[in-house]
């Protein structure tokens, strides 16, 4: 079993123009010390307290780099020094002997991996040799087609993105790690997307931008310090000679695992097919919590097994995942990202990854709230709703009384009436005017019950210590109270008394946390919003009951969320900082069972990407 | 993985939410950005009169795109008037 262990090292590149040298450190103040205009600098991590390389010896010695290797794999009798980096490159090899480098390239070349060996002599590179295990390929038409060219301001922006395609295509396959699969999908979609007569000019253009974003930044995060090593610097400063490409495939790992596991589970199928299914003989949002009929797995037992009556989806679009200093955690339709920070920091409270569950809520949630407030070619009949909330047996279809159930939760939000007059025309303004607190309050809910198994402990905790991470959020925290005691509520819909017993149990939880995170600032300030406000909490709470039942008992599929817990296995033998057999399939239920520090801990983290990168086993 | 379906749903929402163009021109304490479409839009010869930098961008005008019938190259169609 290999082992993190004796810290962190860092070797800088410096070049003159005409030589290169590499020296190694122990400390980060002396490796910047000494930065110029062309030096570049990778952290590396030994395994079993392997010492820094010494580079300025005047017998030859060979730096190798191997990637990628789950660690867990790498069996090497000769005694090389061992470290990881964040880079594709993960595995770096100091070897002195001629048998530790036959014996490190026969294993790379057994492992079918990219290598990269630079022969050194006090300190000089005397010889850059690499290997890439695939051959160039010519893209395939998916990649290569022209985008229709409909608009003339789209120009400039449509050929980014051409040229950004093939590139990435290309980068993929000098890197030894090809993503025929994935980067066809994407642009295959997204052309077709494009050409959907629905979409308006601006919301291709939008496409196309936030594509062009995305998938630039993911290249050169994803093949930064791919060989040539010297040719491929990374824009992260103190990456800037390995890169994060580990990093990155790691976030993709998580992203690609749950698009695994929302495209099995058809959310969206299943509610569409409620078109098709007759309605109930009651208002949904007139059945109480306490009734028979939410016992059961609605989405499940309401539709029959979609395979019989709908055909899969034949077009996906793979989201683009990166890291981002300004974005953070953050969804688009094409995009998830989460904060540079993570990559040294994610083993820590305040940056862990769990939080990319919230941006992978929020994809499933738009599509949901997309099906039922904007249907397909036309806005949503208000005039046909109205009457159905007025004459609950004009409803034709189970469908209908779900959009009536989510309508009347958004005319809820913000109306103190228990009834009222309302026109078509009222019901778009309603409509418009809480679509986003709808979405928030929802992905909230929804990430609660199916990310986090609706533990209400675990759940805060995320939440309020990665929040301490974001400046200048005071003006928001009553909103994030409100939308905290909406997700832990879904657990108390049948009790008595359940808002009083959910605002209180908030309460106790955030005390708890300010006691273990003395310095995080929102905490206390979400204290004193309890305390002070706790009437117009309450009404904040009961406004938005409708929508919290609306997300428990129609969008929550305890089946589906128990496929997603289930999907994983042997998750109780990992060892933090150990890399052993057997490989998870599951990256969310490792991140849920992750130990979190209270501070950042490089090493720590580095073996949490190590595994998400490397360690996932996928379908 | 949104499928086609359910990415075009996910559009419509935006549409209840405002849509956000993303990478236009935009200013914090310590920097400031335009589109990227500025700059390669100068590089490729085009007409940037849709896309100068000022700093509040209003909504563009959409012209069909005129298709030189012998090379197939697409160019932009002369404006009237100012952006100014």
């Amino acid at each position: 079993m290999l082992r993190l262990a004796g810290g962190t090292h860092f070797i800088v590149l410096r070049s003159d123009g005409v030589d290169r040298r590499i020296f190694s450190y122990k400390r980060f103040d002396d490796a910047i010390s000494g930065l110029e205009g062309r030096s570049r600098l990778s952290p590396i991590f030994p395994i079993d307290n392997a010492p820094p390389p010494a580079f300025s010896s005047d017998s030859k010695s060979h730096l190798i780099f191997i990637g990628s290797i789950y660690p867990g794999d790498i069996l090497l009798q000769t005694g090389p020094n061992i470290y990881l980096s964040l880079g594709s490159l993960n595995l770096v090899l100091f070897c002195t002997t001629e048998e530790q480098v036959d014996e490190a390239l026969a294993f790379a070349e057994k492992s079918n991996a990219a290598w990269e060996m630079w022969s050194i002599s006090a300190g000089k590179i005397l010889d850059v040799q690499f290997h890439t295990p695939t051959p160039p390929q010519k893209a395939p038409p998916e990649i290569t087609k022209q985008f229709s060219r409909t608009h003339t301001v789209f120009l400039p922006t449509i050929r980014e993105l051409e040229a950004l395609l093939i590139s990435t295509y290309a980068s993929s396959y000098a890197a030894g790690t090809p993503q025929d699969e994935s980067l066809s999908a994407f642009s295959s979609t997204l052309r077709s997307s494009m050409d959907d007569p629905s979409l308006t000019a601006l919301e291709q253009l939008q496409l196309l931008t936030l594509s062009n974003v995305s998938l630039s930044r993911h290249v050169w995060q994803t093949y930064s310090g791919t060989s040539p090593i010297i040719e491929h610097p990374c824009h992260f400063s103190t990456h800037s000679l390995l890169g994060v490409g580990t990093a990155s495939r790691g976030l993709e790992n998580i992203v690609r695992f749950s698009e695994q596991v929302y495209t099995a589970s058809r959310l969206v199928d299943r509610i569409q097919h409620l078109r098709h299914v007759a309605p109930h003989s009651k208002p949904l949002y007139s059945i109480s919590s306490m009734d028979s009929y939410w016992q059961r797995d609605f989405l499940h037992d309401v539709t029959p097994p979609l395979e019989d009556v709908v055909e899969l989806p034949a077009k996906h679009l793979p989201q683009i995942s990166y890291f981002s200093g300004r974005d953070g955690f953050r969804s688009t339709n094409v995009s998830i990202t989460a904060p540079s920070e993570t990559i040294a920091a994610c083993s820590s409270s305040s940056w862990t990854l769990q939080t990319v569950t919230h941006e992978l809520s929020h994809t499933q949630v738009r599509a949901i709230l997309g099906l039922l407030l904007y249907p397909p070619h036309q806005v949503i009949d208000t005039t046909h709703i109205l009457s159905v909330m007025e004459k609950p047996s004009l409803a034709k279809t189970l469908f209908e009384q779900v959009q009536v159930f989510l309508v009347h939760a958004l005319w809820n939000l913000n109306s103190k009436a228990t009834s009222e007059f309302l026109t078509p025309k009222d019901l778009d303004a309603t409509i418009l005017q809480n679509a986003e607190e709808a979405n928030e309050t929802i992905t909230h809910i929804f990430d609660f019950m199916y990310h986090y198994n609706s533990d209400e402990e675990r759940y805060v905790r995320s939440l309020w210590t990665t929040w301490a991470t974001i400046p200048h959020i005071e003006d928001r925290i009553p909103s994030y109270v409100a939308r905290t005691l909406c997700a832990i509520h879904t657990n108390n819909l049948r009790r008595q008394n359940s808002y009083v017993v959910t605002i209180d149990s908030l309460i106790a939880m955030l005390t708890s946390i300010k006691e273990e995170f003395k310095n995080s600032p929102y905490v206390e300030a979400a204290l004193e919003h309890l305390a002070g406000s706790r009437e117009w909490l309450l009404i904040a709470l009961k406004s938005r009951s409708l929508l919290i039942r609306f997300a428990r008992h129609i969008l929550f599929s305890p089946r589906i969320s128990a496929e997603i817990l289930r999907a994983g296995s042997g998750i109780e033998e990992f060892k933090p900082e150990v890399f052993a057999e057997p490989k998870m399939r599951n990256p969310l239920l490792f991140l849920n069972n992750c130990p979190l520090d209270k501070a950042p801990n490089a090493i720590r983290s580095v073996w949490i990407w190590h595994y998400l990168a490397y360690g996932v086993q996928l379908k | 993985m949104p499928s086609q379906f359910e990415l075009l749903c996910a559009i419509r929402f935006d549409r209840l939410t405002g849509l956000r163009p993303y990478g236009h021109f935009d200013h914090d304490a310590t920097c400031m950005t335009g589109p990227k479409h500025v700059h390669s839009d100068a590089l490729l010869g085009g007409n940037s009169q849709d896309l100068c930098p000022v700093e509040h961008s209003h909504a563009m005008p959409f012209e069909e795109a005129f298709e030189d019938p012998w090379t197939g190259e697409i160019s932009y169609r002369p404006r009237s008037g100012s952006n100014g």
